[in-house]
């Protein structure tokens, strides 16, 4: 059997100037141009040509890997919900393991576990503070100092300089500490416990920590049990506990690596990670929120709301399309977004559900479907759903719009397109060309590519006709967010720096409504590190 | 120098699954998932689509887990279960698949056994070098590399390296063979 790296070579630099081998790899990645004749010839080509094959093969399936490698760790939702149902506790995860490893001397690298959680930790800190730390008799005061205290723990003190291997720890509040030499900011968030190793290195036992590192800090390490997050020049919070850490990466890129210095990986802005005692994984999907659907009251024509239908096509069918990544149904509504919603044609073949009111875009839709009389329908080509009507914002001033959909959303105001956060695949994003900013490290519900931003537009004065394009592309799995942001205003902040902007709503949240959107706002700061409000004084106001 | 890999005992993790320890399916993610990433990710175009495929197979592995004889392959199984899901993703999609997504089906038709082959030549124990490896590559052969995620066209990036697109393929051969070099070096320089 040929090895991979010789039989690799050797084929290959035939190939690499082949027109064949060159145009096959070219169809391969997406290019859309060959004509029938020429794709017949490669496709002939193939069938005799075994060493082709071989040479395509081989570059397509390293390909694949390197583009998984390169993308992080995935968000993976549904199977981290399938797993964390377990009633066991990692710690006696832990002893089991441990008991079958004594008795069949198996898994040797985990025989560390075999110790309380606790004095493992501890255990572990030391070690890489003996492993990690020079051997100077002298060590230099002062590596690290606290700049600013905000809480009730009367043991932290400004100014309080750090030697290499002290002990920190402070049960709330947040902390501000700047190391030395390396310039790079530390604000800590109580409960927190750490060890500052060097100027350029610590140990995170237990808390949370956000990292800015300027360009001469790069190469900061921040060690929790689990990995070593080397930094590359960046911004990035780490959170570390007894069960397990996880990083966000806010800016730049950063290296994470195995505790033996093996496996490395890089990160960059948006990269989310969480790494648990027993492996890796992420509880975040690019599928739906993995919250419950919100149960509005969408129904009806109530005075003073915005009112919308939902859209979708009657019967299965093929759609054909020169853009055949994107969802039908977006790609059907084109007309109806370029003539400035007047040229309604493009609706004529399409069903419509029941009237629906506007009640924020917020969570998972997988039954709006059936929830607004559109079923039965085109599952296979999607739905969307459009409001429309005058609406005032609250205070005259600039706004812009936050948002993320699987698949498609877009705002216009007075016929304008203000907003589109769609998905890849929504010919919204790909065919209208309108002003787009993507924010990656601001986790939104279901996307690495994290939140996408508007151009800011005028409003206040007089009321604006809105439309708005929400909805899926296929299938019934689909999540929104839809917030407005007010030049000027300030909102609270996450502690990662996320600022926590309103629903763009039309109407007021009743309690139990409030009371879901605050389940999915904390499931967004707990599991993803994003989040959103709830609008109060924010709320635009519907005209008849 | 490098410490010599530790074996990873599917079966043993397996049996540990099914003895009730959730958990333990950790390990058969932490050990198999860039493999099943990367088996995808080859295979369909867009990335999203992979990594929810990615997932499908290991829900679907961790459902099925019983099925599974020990004693016999487990990253074989747990591949073939990424390939029926692919198959299937393929057939759904297919109807709506233009010429040009026919014709890439039809390669990967052609080249099936040829992939299959690729793929096994791929040892697990070496993958966990890619990244380390990456960042070893000279810029140019870098930043070609990185272009393979999401999206990015090859157009755009000819565009910017100054290059013409078939230069970027010739690059990109070269990033992977280096690549390949360095994942199977016990010293990792490429």
């Amino acid at each position: 059997m040929h090895g991979p790296n010789d039989f690799h070579s050797l084929t290959m630099k035939t190939f690499t100037t082949d027109p064949d081998y060159l145009d096959i790899l070219s169809a391969w990645h997406g290019s859309p141009h060959l004509s029938p004749i020429r794709r017949k010839e490669l496709l002939h080509r193939l069938g005799q040509d075994a060493d082709l094959r071989t040479a395509i093969a081989e570059e397509i399936e390293m390909a694949g890997l390197v583009r998984a490698a390169q993308s992080g760790e995935p968000r993976w939702l549904e199977l981290e919900e399938i797993l964390s149902s377990s009633q066991d506790s990692p710690l006696s995860f832990e002893d089991k393991i441990l008991s079958q490893v004594s008795s069949k001397s198996r898994m040797p690298w985990l025989s560390l576990l075999n110790r309380p959680s606790f004095a493992w930790l501890a255990m572990a800190a030391t070690l890489v503070f003996a492993f990690v730390i020079p051997s100077e008799k002298q060590m230099p005061d002062g590596v690290a100092r606290i700049l600013r205290y905000e809480g009730s723990d009367s043991s932290v003190q400004k100014d309080f300089e750090f030697r290499k291997g002290e002990q920190f720890q402070f049960k709330d509040g947040l902390v501000e500490v700047a190391f030395q030499e390396s310039g790079v900011h530390l604000i800590g968030k109580g409960p927190l416990q750490m060890t500052v190793i060097d100027h350029d290195r610590l140990f995170l036992n237990e808390g949370e920590i956000k990292l800015v590192v300027p360009p001469q800090g790069i190469g900061f390490v921040v060690d929790t049990m689990e990995r070593k997050f080397v930094d590359l020049g960046t911004s990035f919070v780490v959170q570390a506990s007894n069960l397990g850490s996880r990083v966000l990466v806010l800016d730049g890129e950063i290296a994470v690596g195995e505790r033996d210095g093996k496996g490395s990986r890089l990160m960059t802005e948006g990269g989310l990670a969480n790494f648990n005692r027993n492996g890796e994984v992420s509880p975040h999907s690019t599928r739906p929120s993995g919250v419950p659907e919100v149960q509005k009251d969408i129904q009806g024509t109530k005075l003073g709301t915005l009112l919308g239908s939902i859209i979708g096509f009657p019967q299965e069918e093929h759609i054909s399309s020169p853009a055949p990544e994107d969802s039908p149904i977006s790609r059907i509504l084109l007309p109806l977004v370029q003539s400035k919603f007047s040229d309604l044609t493009c609706l004529n073949n399409l069903k419509k559900g029941n009237p629906i009111r506007f009640r924020g875009i917020a969570g998972t839709y997988d039954l709006f479907p059936q929830r607004t009389g559109l079923v039965p329908y085109s599952e296979n080509n999607g739905w969307i759903a459009w409001y429309q009507g005058k609406v005032k914002a609250p205070q005259k001033g600039k706004y812009r719009f936050w948002g993320y959909a699987d698949n498609n959303l877009l705002v216009a105001v007075n016929g304008e397109p203000v907003f589109e956060g769609s998905r890849y695949d929504s010919s919204f994003r790909t065919e209208l060309n309108i002003p787009r900013n993507n924010h990656p490290s601001f986790p939104c519900l279901n996307a690495r590519a994290g939140f996408a931003s508007g151009p800011w537009f005028e409003s206040g004065g007089t009321p604006v006709q809105i439309d708005l394009l929400f909805g899926e592309s296929q299938g019934n799995k689909t999540s929104s967010l839809l917030l407005i942001e007010q030049e000027g205003s300030s909102y609270d902040q996450t502690y990662w720096g996320q600022p926590k902007w309103p629903l763009f709503a039309t109407e007021e949240f009743s309690p139990p409504e409030k009371k879901e959107l605050n389940k999915l706002k904390n499931h967004m700061e707990e599991k993803i590190m994003g989040s959103f409000s709830i609008p109060g004084a924010e709320l635009w106001s519907v005209v008849q | 120098m490098d410490t010599p890999h530790k074996p990873f005992d599917p079966d043993w993790v397996v049996a540990s699954v099914l003895d009730g320890n959730k958990d333990a399916f950790r390990l058969l993610i932490s050990e198999y998932g860039l493999l099943v990433r990367g088996f995808l990710a080859a295979r369909v175009y867009h990335l999203a689509d992979a990594e929810d495929l990615a997932q499908d197979t290991f829900v679907k592995a961790y459902e099925k887990l019983e099925d599974y004889e020990l004693g016999t392959n487990f990253r074989a199984w747990l591949m073939s279960i990424a390939q029926f899901l692919l198959n299937n993703h393929w057939r759904k999609y297919g109807n709506r698949a233009t010429v040009m997504e026919k014709f890439r089906h039809d390669i990967a038709e052609s080249i099936q056994t040829e992939l299959k082959v690729a793929h096994e030549d791929m040892d697990e124990s070496r993958i966990p070098k890619l990244l380390d490896c990456i960042t070893q590559l000279p810029d140019n052969l870098r930043k070609v590399i990185r272009s393979g995620l999401e999206g990015e066209k090859i157009s755009i990036l000819a565009k910017e390296l100054n290059l013409q697109a078939n230069a970027v393929y010739q690059l990109r051969h070269r990033a992977h063979v280096a690549l390949r070099k360095c994942m199977g070096q016990t010293t990792s320089t490429p």
